[in-house]
């Protein structure tokens, strides 16, 4: 075993000897081995290169959609396989490239930026992929099988029900998307964790690239942003499955909150989207400018107030579907407030740009794309944001035009402008940029040919989603130039991945710092070793790269913090998330197949739910949970090590052993999203029961004594016990603590009794959408007192197997995290089921 | 006086922004269900007033966090929390304009048609 510590006694290793080491513990072999990768360079390529695929993928199919649309009456495609084809174009472009793309972006990019070796959970990263991967693949299969989802990106309900859509294609998409969404959930959790807690020493809150403040507060929006859709998801799933009627009018039920819930989603989506790009914009342009970005801090307040104001829009694609004038007034005015902070980072943009030398080089020339694209794209928004003219131009080819100027403008031209920039880091090697650049004016001209015109047969009339049209419409020749357009884009893009291909088999080699940037990422060799750096530095600057120019090559002779081995571990710096003050060292795992078994296990889970094989998928979940805990050994010591050498004469905690480790952020957060779902759950039961048609229900949910007694004592119990087991004091006695969590667990166990005994004097959940909501709302708090009654297993097995200490308290603390939430999520159930009807029954 | 987590400063303005935006639109809902605007107060409708002191609550809590984020002091040498300091001040100045802007059509429009 190799050990090197930063020992006076030992000379400092050679900075080759460095590099043999670290690269012997963070690489990942050739071969099968590379299924058990965790490491960030590996998982951040697959999705980068997965994505990529996948837009391969959806802009084929939107060849397919022009082709059809070129000429009137075409019988190129029949109306079926042109649905399905219009919707796996949306559902393809927007899930499984947009997102991951970024995603592949973040997870390869933020420890370098960050100055740290690899993201705060690898093995989530790792994890997410294969989720990605398998619940893209369900979803394209089924496109080859021509059983792909037909109903439009959004799913639109009634028409995604079971009585209009009595095939597989609906529930196709619902599980396939629901499976990549887990993807991105725990994406979320890992940027955010790895942003707050993985920098560099040094690098406080205010130093930060701003790439990093862009990917947090996106990161934020997925983790309130997802929820509402995968609870969508789910209740359209348990209403095609079991007939719960939640979107069914006749049954108490109503088709606006299925748009409510795929909004709350889908408008903040857009930005989710549009945000890591303009990280990339505030990174590539100053660096192409030659010249620190203005207003630093005014794009960090209007990233966060576009965050927010992004939530508060989702109704204005719901403008017409009768909603009162005033709301519609609310809706619209956060709709044109949220040009404001946009525009905020275009001035500033366009200031650095003034105020700097800018050099025409090949990513700057899709900046300047992405410049006119976007705005125009952002114009044509602000028109739609005003109810009038939204309501003239609603589910038109305006609207269409407008969100392909908003996407591919704020997305797709600041993604390959960021190809151009990174691809060096990536390869080692220059670009060609004579094919770059034909490509670039074969997109933008085929672009703007596509969706310019596209704003006039809007104007004309054409409505979207279409199969064709008559000559008499005077929508020949707009869609014909449209179809035009999209095939010169398309050939565009071809010679874009022909340049890639071609500048990474033949391209010549460079140096490091290939553009003379000043953020950390150009600090590691190019293309990067597994490890990031040989030694992790002290940040004093938001530009330390421009501070010391040579900081790379003193990183990898190992002059900063960890430059050395130490038990084969792999280590990076955890710091406080304000101050970058050093607070513990992070040691991560090494690679291992789990994840994949993992991701296996939850393909098996939605597959099953895919074919109605519920006890299989019964199988499968317990499967998961099983699969789930062994991710645990890993990520525990054995015995307390006390403060470990670090370098530089300083000392550090373990995570196990540190009082904010990142797997408490995690924790925190998964539950913020968890809150988010229940709360669009609640919003659900509420909406149905002021707007949906048939309220009252036929019965109301019976007042159960039993249920509620055992319920609110279980989980008090659980509450107090989980607790009071976390203490340091009662930590210290094993015997204590077990007790403790056998007592919580068995609260945990009154508590699903109660729950169950509430369920069984529900009403019949097919006969209304009240009585299926409510069911709903208890089978949610049970599911989580069942994980609840986990933890606590989970708590005696550490304590038992010598993973808890006084000191190493952890395990322990997040069992008591959960059983609190779960305590205050069983109390808001209780409430609502029972208390809501007292309150709401005068209502109507 | 410095607070225990500076960083909650940067969103708390927009927070209550949300609180507002939510706020509006669940009284309007509840409140045209309910019947408020066939009950006039003082020469406005039920409704119409429940949303207008729910819109001046909020941007007066806006006033109040922002009066507290300028009066935080904070040694010059301490410049991440000078930054947090001008970030919220800036952020909760948004917000309290994006309230402003989101309830202006209150007194204004038709509540339940």
């Amino acid at each position: 075993m190799t050990t090197d510590t930063p020992d006076s006694r030992h000379p400092p290793v050679s900075a080759i000897r460095l590099h043999k080491r670290l690269e012997a513990v963070w690489g990942t072999p050739p071969g099968w081995a590379r299924l058990s990768a965790v490491n960030h360079n590996v998982v951040g390529r697959r999705f980068i290169l997965t994505a990529f695929v996948f837009f391969g993928i959806g802009g084929v199919l939107a060849m397919l959609i022009r082709a059809q649309l070129a000429t009137p009456r075409s019988a190129f495609l029949g109306p079926e396989i042109y649905n399905q084809i219009f919707t796996m174009h949306g559902t393809v472009m927007m899930f499984l490239f947009a997102i991951p793309m970024f995603e592949g972006f973040a997870i390869y990019l933020l420890p370098k930026l960050l100055g740290a070796r690899d993201m705060a959970f690898p093995r989530l990263g790792a994890y997410g992929y294969w989720c990605y991967l398998f619940g893209g693949s369900i979803l394209l299969i089924a496109l080859a099988f021509g059983l792909a989802p037909d109903g439009g990106w959004f799913m639109y309900t009634p028409l995604t029900s079971k009585t209009y859509s009595p095939g597989i294609n609906a529930d196709i998409w619902l599980i396939g998307v629901t499976f990549v969404e887990v993807s991105a959930i725990s994406a979320a959790i890992e940027i955010i964790a790895t942003v707050l807690k993985t920098r560099a020493p040094g690098m406080s809150i205010d130093k930060m690239p701003l790439l990093a403040w862009y990917l947090l507060v996106t990161a934020f929006m997925m983790l309130f942003g997802f929820p509402p859709l995968i609870l969508g998801s789910v209740l359209l799933e348990l209403e095609r499955a079991f007939s719960l009627p939640f979107f069914d009018p006749t049954r108490g039920g109503d088709s606006l909150l299925w748009q409510h819930l795929f909004w709350l989603f889908g408008h903040p989506e857009v930005y989710i989207i549009f945000l890591p790009a303009a990280g990339m914009v505030s990174t590539i342009l100053p660096t192409l400018a030659r010249r620190e970005i203005i207003g630093y801090g005014w794009i960090v307040v209007s990233v966060v107030a576009l965050a927010f104001l992004s939530f508060g829009l989702w109704v204005h694609h719901m403008f017409t579907v009768g909603i009162p004038h005033l709301a519609l007034a609310f809706f619209s005015s956060a709709s044109t407030a949220v040009a404001v902070p946009t525009a905020v980072q275009i001035f500033a943009w366009i200031g650095t740009l003034a105020a700097g030398r800018p050099q025409l080089k090949l990513p700057m020339l899709y900046l300047l794309g992405f410049f006119s694209v976007f705005v125009i794209g952002g114009l044509t928004g602000v028109m739609l944001a005003i109810v009038p003219f939204n309501w003239q131009a609603h589910d038109t080819h305006f609207v269409v035009a407008h969100l392909h100027y908003v996407l591919v403008g704020g997305f797709v031209f600041p993604m390959l402008a960021a190809a151009y920039y990174w691809l060096p880091h990536f390869t080692g090697r220059v670009p060609r940029h004579s094919l770059g650049t034909a490509a670039f004016w074969l997109i933008m001209i085929g672009f703007n040919l596509t969706f310019l015109v596209m704003h006039w047969t809007g104007l004309l009339g054409m409505p979207r989603r279409i199969t064709g049209y008559g000559p008499e419409t005077g929508w020949e020749w707009p869609n014909l130039l449209s179809s035009i357009g999209s095939f010169t884009m398309a050939i565009g893009f071809a010679l874009f991945a022909i340049d890639v291909l071609m500048h990474w088999r033949h391209g010549k080699r460079c140096d490091r710092n290939r553009w003379g940037a000043s953020t950390l990422e150009w600090a590691t060799a190019t293309p990067p070793p597994s490890y990031n750096f040989a030694s992790l530095p002290q940040i004093a600057s938001r530009a330390p790269l421009a501070d010391r120019p040579d900081l790379g090559n003193r990183l990898a002779a190992g002059d900063g913090y960890l430059g050395f081995v130490r038990h084969q571990w792999l280590e990076t710096l955890g710091v406080e998330a304000v101050t970058g003050r050093v607070e513990q060292i992070v040691r991560l795992p090494n690679r291992t197949f789990i994840p994949l078994v993992t991701a296996v296990i939850t393909g098996l889970f939605f597959v099953a739910v895919l074919f109605k094989l519920y006890v299989l998928a019964l199988i499968a979940l317990v499967a998961v949970v099983a699969a789930a805990l062994m991710w645990t050994p890993d990520s525990g010591e054995r015995q307390d090590r006390g403060a470990l050498p670090i370098g530089n004469g300083e000392s550090a905690v373990l995570h196990s052993e540190a009082a904010s480790p990142p797997s408490l952020w995690a924790i925190w957060l998964a539950l913020a999203a968890d809150a988010t779902a229940f709360a669009s759950l609640g919003f659900g039961l509420l909406f149905l029961w002021v707007v949906a048609p048939n309220w009252p229900p036929p019965e109301w949910l019976q007042w159960s004594p039993l249920g509620a007694a055992l319920t609110a004592a279980g989980l008090a119990i659980a509450l107090l016990a989980a607790n009071v087991a976390a203490m340091r004091r009662v930590v210290a006695r094993a015997p204590w603590r077990e007790a403790l969590l056998a007592i919580a667990a068995s609260g945990h166990i009154v508590a699903l009794t109660g729950i169950g005994a509430i369920v069984l004097v529900t009403p019949a959940p097919t006969r209304h959408a009240y009585a299926a909501v409510v069911l709903v709302m208890l089978l949610y708090a049970g599911l989580h007192v069942a994980i609840g009654l986990v933890f606590a297993g989970f708590g005696i097995w550490r304590s038992r197997a010598g993973f808890v200490s006084p000191v190493r308290r952890i395990d322990l603390r997040l069992g008591a995290i959960w059983t609190s939430y779960t305590a205050a999520l069983g109390a808001a159930a209780l409430l609502l089921v029972f208390g809501l009807p007292l309150v709401m029954g005068t209502v109507r | 006086m410095k607070p225990r987590l500076p960083l909650l400063l940067i969103p708390a303005g927009f927070v209550i922004w949300a609180s507002a935006f939510t706020l509006l639109y669940a009284v309007l809902s509840l409140g045209c269900v309910a019947g408020w605007q066939s009950e006039v107060i003082a020469g406005m409708t039920l409704v119409r007033l429940v949303l207008l002191a729910v819109w001046l609550v909020h941007l007066a809590a806006l006033i109040v966090l922002l009066i507290y984020c300028v009066q935080l002091r904070h040694r010059s040498a301490d410049r991440t929390f000078g930054f947090l300091r001008r970030a919220a001040i800036g952020s909760t100045v948004a917000a309290l304009a994006a309230t402003v802007w989101t309830g202006v059509a209150i007194p204004a429009v038709t509540p339940c048609l």
